[in-house]
């Protein structure tokens, strides 16, 4: 591919999904910061990859399995913290005054830590699939599970949070 | 219900959605830190890649190695893009006829446009660059030292920054965005009358010369802006009031920053502040009246009168803010305001034609023709 295109292509991409993976990538790391750096990183990466040569052939799964990926070194980076520990800690998006974070509704702020509270394996799947937007497809092609489990995943996830969120089915 | 739960994760995120976003800064950081990648072939670019927040991002190899074997031929790279950065330093300030000229305008504004990413960045960038070339003619006319050369000089480089802006913005209108097209030639135009009014005040035969070829750029820019435009008042209601709103937003932040201008003290003589005055009362008014366009759903109207109102205004405040910076007799800039401030705000949109019957476009027509 052309330089010039490479460019567009890295631009269009830009003004895109520079905010939904920050989204992404603060939901993530829990600093705003870092969530910056982060998506900084990840259009840089890309970008040195369409460099040398390769093409790209879903742009948005690219740069969210980069974001991804530098989320996972980012956790790795810190050692004095266990993954565990960050995990158990949970989000607590409304109430730790988290510099930039936002101040959510009661029922929002309800269900995002209805969601926070789920093992991993639901958690992430179900902010990708609700809050971040991402098709079932692109859940897959990100974490390498079949389009399959995270269907079913996503099922079972909405019947655990209906179980602590009180709603009868 | 299945409703229910899928009612309360849309509302999540949607609330995520506004509230979590990057701010302005944070954004054009980032899109800076990626053109700044882009400009680097090897992949070390990223060593020193700057976060947002001042912290260094990828460290790949620790620096104090380096140190230790940096030999002569380091050494004297380094002497060499010191001396390197000060020429280019010192270039800035050349006109044509010094040798650093070349510098100038071959090398820093290369480097420059190397830098800019999208057609509309790069279309604003070619309009400062030949605001340059004819700040530079200025000059050079004011100590009389505008020579057939330098002329022919300014006028081949105008050219160039001219047909690169043409370029860009027919990218920029194929990027279907209409309204930054109109916009961005809007404020070519401004900027190109502003400097022909002062050149013309000059009475150089240079000056002249560069005159002519001002019109015939601001005549092809306006087709531009005309084609654009019309391109505007074919997209949906909502669009066009959303143009229309930047436009009234710029319109205003125009007014103001005349304003500021002219209470600067050794700004503008007393004799023309009262016909400058009336200028930005009667560009008010152009806004009132977009206004009251808009309250009726008439969005292309109201976007007519705020484009007005900006030209004019714009106009008037670049050519004061170039006239500052020229050393020239009192009277020969209250000379130049008053023709500035007293032409009546032209009618020089297309939009109109789109909007308004076949006869007053031609009106548009010949107002643009005998400015």
């Amino acid at each position: 591919m052309s330089v010039p295109s490479q460019h567009t292509q890295l631009e269009r991409a830009y003004d895109e999904y520079a905010d939904a993976l920050f989204r992404f990538c603060s939901l993530k790391v829990r600093s705003r910061e870092k969530a910056v750096d982060i998506v900084q990183d990840t259009f840089v990466k890309t970008l040195q990859y369409l460099k040398g040569g390769s093409e790209i052939q879903n742009i948005k799964s690219f740069l969210y399995k980069t974001a991804h990926n530098l989320i996972i070194d980012h956790y790795r980076k810190k050692t004095a913290q266990s993954l565990d520990e960050m995990a158990d800690e949970g989000f607590d998006i409304a109430s730790d005054g988290h510099e930039g974070l936002p101040l959510l509704s009661v029922d929002a702020e309800k269900a995002l830590k209805a969601i926070q509270s789920l093992d991993d394996t639901y958690k992430d799947i179900l902010i990708m699939r609700f809050v971040d937007d991402l098709s079932p497809k692109e859940i897959s092609e990100l974490t390498g599970l079949t389009e399959n489990v995270v269907s079913v995943r996503i099922f079972r996830g909405l019947d655990k949070l209906r179980v602590i969120l009180k709603i009868k089915t | 219900m299945k409703d229910e739960i899928l009612k309360t994760l849309l509302l999540l995120r949607d609330e995520i959605q506004t509230h979590l976003v990057m701010s302005k800064q944070e954004r054009a950081h980032i899109f800076e830190a990626i053109s700044h990648a882009a400009q680097h072939q090897n992949q070390g670019a990223a060593d020193t890649l700057v976060s947002p927040y001042g912290n260094q991002i990828t460290r790949k190899k620790p620096l104090k190695s380096h140190i230790f074997f940096m030999n002569y031929a380091s050494i004297s790279l380094a002497m060499c893009l010191v001396i390197a950065g000060s020429i280019s330093f010192a270039a800035e300030k050349a006109l044509p006829g010094d040798p650093l000229y070349v510098v100038k305008t071959n090398f820093n504004e290369n480097i420059q446009s190397l830098l800019t990413f999208s057609s509309q960045s790069k279309a604003r960038l070619e309009a400062q660059l030949a605001e340059r070339r004819l700040v530079e003619a200025q000059k050079l006319a004011v100590s009389n030292n505008l020579s057939a050369e330098a002329e022919a000089q300014i006028q081949v480089n105008l050219k160039k920054h001219t047909d690169e802006f043409t370029k860009n913005i027919n990218e920029v209108k194929d990027k279907e965005n209409p309204a930054a097209a109109a916009s961005l030639s809007a404020d070519f135009r401004s900027r190109l009358m502003a400097h022909q009014n002062v050149l013309d005040s000059l009475e150089n035969e240079g000056t002249i010369s560069a005159s002519n070829f001002i019109t015939e750029k601001i005549a092809s820019i306006d087709s531009m802006r005309k084609d654009a435009e019309a391109e505007l008042a074919l997209l949906s209601p909502s669009e066009v009031r959303k143009a229309a709103t930047s436009k009234l937003i710029d319109a205003e932040e125009a007014i103001r920053t005349l304003q500021v201008s002219i209470d600067r003290p050794n700004s503008i003589s007393e004799n023309v502040r009262a016909e400058v005055d009336a200028h930005i009362v009667v560009a008010q008014g152009k806004i009132a009246q977009g206004v009251v366009f808009d309250n009726e759903e008439k969005y292309i109207d109201a976007y007519i009168s705020f484009q007005e109102a900006l030209l004019s205004v714009q106009e008037a405040e670049r050519t004061i803010a170039t006239l500052l910076n020229l050393d020239v007799g009192t009277d020969t800039k209250d000379q130049v305001i008053r023709s500035v401030v007293n032409r009546d705000i032209p009618v020089t949109t297309a939009a109109s034609a789109a909007a308004t019957s076949t006869d007053q476009a031609t009106t548009t027509e010949e107002t643009i023709e005998g400015e």
